[in-house]
């Protein structure tokens, strides 16, 4: 498996380090969910995987190094919907916008609209395409954004608490789309600070002090629960409820799935 | 302060936002507002608020009518009785210092400076802020910090109604219980009416004490808490998940015929589990 991302002894901060000496490698082909309390990072490492903030540390996407010179290369590589997404909206209507942001890549008219059904189509937004930025309410912008953040076809996909505005059901379809794009290739980081989406991923880093406290398969991640209450992290309910019921020997594993558990219970 | 809604219609170009919108908020609740994106949650509560006038019908809060025909003087008594925390505090906030930015409201409303400075800490305090964030730059604190701010502003103007418009965005486990601290508060101290817009199922299970359900511009359903999520195949048709322990209390009384009793918690949900084996 390639590397997606390779980070040697970064340092970043002010005052106080928000990332300290960091070192982390990540396959290309992982869903990984970041969790962390406030302040911890989450969103500065997101910024620096972006180049948005440059720390002249080793830190490399796709096998390249970024630096100012390549920077538009390793955007090219990357979607990245952010926790404010008010800067991408700078024309007045969604389809203008789309072209403007596609247009930065290079493509022509006719790949440009072949990619806009492509993708709004999958993310059952075609009706948004239209309409003016101001009649978008929150979670209609979010949308676009992780259009448009998806059209360029990236290798590495991050998420800033985008999926809190949008409802659980296009939620839940948006995750089976994203899981199926991973299969083929696609790295996502999912920053949330919602613990059922740990189970949506297929990996799970915890990051806390400017450290990575935890980095594993989701498989694995409820071993030591323990790590989630240091870190003032919540478990999923239904991982929750296992470990509980197990102290009770009610039941002998952690399940995820509602259906599984409560089979086993009432056999 | 009770709301009366009374056929609330909202049009933006030929589109129906709201329609034909009619309930009652009774007084001293907390109320939770759910529906899929962009299914006129927010527009329903920034009419309340004056913040856009509705086409058709009007509200009532206390003595206050709000419809199309609003006065700038009228905007006034409903920014004084009305808050609302932006679903973006960035949008909200504007001044330099997060003294100035809670004192900004106080201002417009003539508070004398020693009623003001009493005011803007007790609030800074209520949102768990403390002092020393008085001369910060509002933009330089992390969303979560930002959105207490922007709570804080709204609660120094001691408005009876307040409307928290997605106020769990960018907010960690911590921050959350603390928000859920607040909001009990000042319901039971106060006795304020609390309107919660979010997508955040399972902090409008945590908190609210009545959840309206609303999709294409009409209430779907609405009722205390319970009543609401009990209809799970009604809420996934508009767009909405069950919180998961109501998803778990409903499969097994849908496939094993145990009534489990809805719970709040999970340490209650397994005594009800460990009475059922």
């Amino acid at each position: 498996m390639k590397n997606i991302i390779e980070i040697k002894d970064l340092s970043f901060g002010y005052k106080d380090k928000l990332i300290d000496n960091l070192s982390l490698v990540i396959e290309e082909g992982q869903f990984i969910t970041l969790m962390g309390p406030s302040n911890s990072g989450k969103t500065t490492l997101a910024n620096i995987l972006y180049g948005n903030i440059d720390t002249k540390s080793f830190i490399k996407i796709n096998g390249e190094f970024i630096n100012k010179k390549n920077l538009s290369n390793i955007k090219k590589n990357i979607g990245y919907v952010m926790q404010n997404n008010e800067s991408i909206f700078v024309l007045d209507n969604v389809r203008k916008n789309v072209i403007f942001n596609l247009k930065k890549y290079g493509y022509n008219d006719e790949e440009i609209v072949t990619k806009i059904d492509d993708i709004f189509t999958k993310l059952e937004i075609i009706n948004l395409l239209d309409r003016n930025i101001k009649e978008l309410s929150g979670g209609e912008k979010e949308l676009v954004s992780l259009a448009i953040a998806l059209l360029h076809d990236p290798k590495l996909l991050i998420l800033d608490e985008t999926m809190i505005r949008i409802d659980s059901v296009r939620r839940e379809k948006i995750f089976n789309y994203l899981r199926k794009e991973v299969k083929k290739g696609l790295t996502i980081i999912n920053i949330t600070n919602n613990s059922e989406e740990i189970l949506e991923g297929t990996h799970l880093i915890i990051f806390n002090h400017s450290k990575i406290m935890l980095y594993t398969s989701v498989g694995k991640a409820f071993k030591e629960p323990k790590v989630f209450s240091d870190n003032d992290l919540e478990l999923p309910f239904i991982v929750d409820l296992s470990i509980k019921l197990k102290y009770y020997n009610m039941i002998d594993k952690t399940y995820f799935d509602i259906k599984k558990l409560v089979n086993e219970l009432w056999k | 302060m009770e709301i009366k809604i009374s056929n609330i219609t909202y049009t933006i170009s030929d589109n129906k936002i709201l329609d034909n919108i009619n309930t009652t908020i009774k007084e001293g609740t907390i109320n939770g507002v759910i529906g899929p994106t962009g299914s006129g949650k927010t527009s329903l509560f920034q009419i309340l608020n004056g913040m856009i006038k509705p086409n058709e019908g009007f509200m009532n809060a206390g003595d206050l009518l709000i419809d199309d025909d609003l006065s700038e003087s009228d905007i006034d008594k409903v920014h004084f009785n009305i808050g609302y925390v932006y679903q973006y505090p960035e949008e909200q906030l504007f001044c330099k210092t997060v003294e100035k930015e809670i004192s900004y409201g106080l201002d417009f409303f003539n508070y004398k400076k020693e009623n003001k400075d009493k005011r803007i800490k007790d609030a800074l305090k209520m949102v768990g802020l403390g002092e020393s964030y008085l001369k910060k730059d509002p933009f330089k604190l992390s969303s979560g910090e930002m959105c207490s701010v922007a709570l804080a502003s709204v609660l120094a103007i001691n408005p009876e109604i307040i409307i928290l418009d997605e106020p769990t965005i960018g907010l960690d486990v911590k921050s959350k219980k603390n928000l859920v601290k607040i909001i009990r508060t000042i319901k039971r101290r106060y006795k304020k009416t609390i309107i919660i817009i979010s997508q955040d199922i399972e902090f409008i299970h945590q908190i609210c004490d009545y959840v309206y359900l609303i999709n294409k511009g009409k209430i779907i359903i609405e009722g205390d808490k319970y009543t609401v999520f009990k209809e799970q195949k009604l809420l996934k048709e508009n767009g909405i998940l069950v919180p998961k322990i109501i998803e778990f209390e409903n499969f097994v009384l849908n496939n094993k015929n145990i009534k489990l009793g809805y719970r709040d918690d999970v340490n209650d949900l397994i005594k009800d589990i460990l009475r059922n084996k």
